[in-house]
């Protein structure tokens, strides 16, 4: 079986932003999240002050040809919030205007080695970049001035630059009497009543957050124990709702359809500004870096690896972060955030602590494990 | 007239042959077959899916004809009021009907609250969403239309003078609803329980959106397995196979009630 396989979170945000019958799900959770989170979340974040790109940004840039530059992501906030903030200026520097496509998973992998690809670049998470690079299908390295981001593990920091970090955490409802303290306490329904919203569009953490219920260590997950990890969440499997989008979960909480989820970091953030629960990095489980991987044909190559440039500077590693709370994969970003806005990264020093950081290469290779057996769990 | 022909032809038939050719190309002719029903996952699901149409389709069978017999049946205007308050619903779009199921059935959702208040459900509600019986009023609301409509247009070919003749002859209501106007539907109720039998086989968002563990549908397994697993082979061969189902199911059915005849007259 291919070892690439797919990716939770890029297929829950492409539920988020629409586009394509899989997309159809997470299209109206979406219209319900515009509900819960007006007045906290992502854009009223960004919409205080203004972030200008640094001078020095295309200090490496050769001449661009290019104008235009077609990226596949998720749309929704994170897009609109990307292009106000940090696109637009790019474009207006670079004469290359992003275009989003819509993320697509499968037709990323048709398109990395074809000889005139449709899309120059998506949004990726670390370990498919990687399980491309082992099946064969390695995307273009990035050019020799494109800026590394440290924080990738080292063996991949050429393929894989301009992304974020984020974790999948346990979020739950102001409602709850008690705060509950891990992943073992969300197994607990005697002591916490109520439901617990999962994904079932894609894993997010699943096996490793049942994992950690059943009490293996945060830093021995890896090789996941399928077995074990399944037969534990067969436990709970009566008392979940499973959810379409990060959206579909965050309104769970809000309308009390569950008192507790697993669901990413920045979701939970936005439902705390609006007073709606809480959350803890307490063994969240972390996905330390992404990327975006670039076709190895990209017709625009020049303005692609600007972009990936651009959005590898730690002053815009650091803006992303205070905006969208996707972590830097730059150690310098971090310098540029106060007390205030570190504390809410998912991979701060503290929070990186308390976090089962995600094994990219070992997720790599047990990815297609990994999505079969989850699907055959969901569909039981 | 070519032009057009030749699209439908190459927009429509091309695709399926592509995918017919694929499933024989990945499985070879008898694999194709034998190779989707080796996984236990495919096989509960099938199951799953042919009980979920089954009973989609004789639960829209009986609110079909009532809703239709109370149309034909109640003054003009009321009976107009209804036909349109259906209607109205087909331009509501499937994913917007889908997605107010979603706020209604999950857990402290609207059903569950209105329970609350008339007493009918302890805190832990109804616990409908995500289970089958969750899943058949949704699908019933959606598949209405399409039992309706067939319906309909049968009992607009029955005379009135019929069922006076009948009545002044001394036929009872039931008697006359009995011998009279149920059979003169038969050929409708026929063309709509394959048509909403069909739609319910392949039906894809309702499901995906309302249904949990357990409810899910062939459609449901060819997403995932194509979208994600990247299993072209095995979703091709699902693929074809539900076409073929859905072709014999439906040439079986047209060679027994006739029931092209009957779309002609909708």
């Amino acid at each position: 079986m291919n070892p690439n396989h797919t990716n939770r979170r890029n297929f829950l945000k492409l539920a988020l932003a629409g586009g394509g019958a899989l997309a159809v799900p997470g299209l109206l959770s979406a219209c319900a999240a515009s509900n819960t989170s007006s007045g906290g979340g992502a854009t009223s974040a960004s919409s205080k002050g203004a972030f200008t790109l640094p001078s020095d940004i295309n200090a490496k840039w050769p001449k661009l040809s290019s104008t235009e530059v077609v990226l596949a992501g998720f749309g929704g906030e994170t897009y609109q919030v990307r292009h106000q903030r940090v696109f637009d200026q790019f474009s207006k520097l670079s004469g290359a205007k992003v275009v989003d496509a819509p993320w697509d998973y499968g037709k990323f992998l048709n398109m990395v080695d074809s000889a005139s690809p449709e899309w120059d670049a998506i949004d990726f998470d670390g370990y498919s970049t990687v399980a491309l690079i082992q099946s064969g299908k390695a995307p273009a390295k990035l050019a020799d001035w494109v800026r590394r981001c440290d924080l990738v593990d080292q063996a991949y920091q050429d393929y894989a630059a301009g992304s974020y970090a984020y974790s999948v955490v346990l979020g739950w409802s102001s409602s709850l009497k008690e705060a509950p303290k891990n992943w073992a306490d969300f197994f607990d329904t005697k002591k916490f009543p109520g439901k617990r919203a999962f994904p079932k569009s894609i894993y997010a953490g699943t096996v490793e957050i049942a994992l950690m219920a059943d009490g293996v260590s945060k830093d021995n997950l890896y090789p996941l124990d399928f077995d074990r990890a399944f037969r534990k969440l067969d436990q709970i499997k009566g008392d979940l709702v499973f959810y379409d989008s990060y959206a579909q979960g965050q309104q769970y909480i809000v309308q009390g359809s569950a008192t507790m989820v697993a669901i990413a970091n920045s979701r939970m953030i936005q439902l705390k500004k609006d007073g709606k629960g809480d959350f803890t990095y307490e063994q969240a489980v972390l996905y330390p870096w992404g990327a975006f991987p670039i076709t190895k044909n990209a017709k625009h190559a020049d303005a692609v690896n600007a972009l990936i440039d651009t959005m590898s500077h730690p002053a815009v590693q650091a803006e992303v972060a205070r905006s969208l709370y996707l972590g830097p994969t730059v150690s310098a970003a971090f310098d540029l955030l106060s007390a205030d806005e570190k504390a809410l990264q998912p991979n701060s020093d503290e929070n990186k602590a308390k976090a089962a950081v995600v094994n990219t290469e070992v997720a790599a290779k047990q990815d297609g494990e990994y999505v079969k057996r989850f699907f055959d769990w969901v569909g039981k | 007239m070519l032009p057009p022909a030749l699209l439908l032809v190459l927009g429509m038939l091309g695709p399926v042959a592509v995918t017919i050719g694929v499933a024989l190309r990945e499985n070879g002719p008898v694999g194709a077959v034998t190779q989707p029903m080796r996984d236990p996952m495919v096989v509960h699901s099938i199951g799953k899916t042919l009980l979920l149409a089954v009973t989609v389709t004789i639960a829209t069978w009986i609110c079909g004809l009532l809703f239709t017999l109370a149309v034909g049946l109640a003054p003009r205007v009321v009976g107009q009021i209804l036909f349109g308050i259906l209607f109205l619903t087909f331009w509501i779009s499937l994913l917007v009907r889908t997605y107010g199921w979603v706020l209604t059935l999950q857990p402290n959702g609207a059903l569950d609250t209105l329970g609350r208040s008339l007493g009918l459900t302890d805190a832990a509600g109804f616990g409908l969403f995500q289970t089958l019986p969750g899943l058949l009023p949704p699908m019933v609301h959606i598949m209405l239309p399409y039992m309706v409509l067939p319906i309909y247009a049968s009992l607009q070919a029955l005379d009135p003078a019929q069922v006076r003749a009948a009545r002044s002859l001394g036929g009872s209501e039931f008697l006359v609803l009995r011998r009279l106007v149920l059979p003169s539907l038969r050929s409708g109720s026929w063309a709509g329980v394959l048509l909403v039998f069909i739609l319910s086989l392949g039906f894809y968002v309702t499901p995906a959106f309302l249904g949990g563990p357990g409810t899910q549908v062939l459609a449901m397994v060819i997403g995932v397995q194509f979208g994600r697993l990247e299993n072209i082979g095995l979703t091709a061969a699902l693929g074809a196979l539900l076409l073929i189902a859905v072709l014999v199911l439906y040439a079986i059915a047209d060679r027994i009630f006739k029931i092209s005849e009957q779309w002609e007259r909708v």
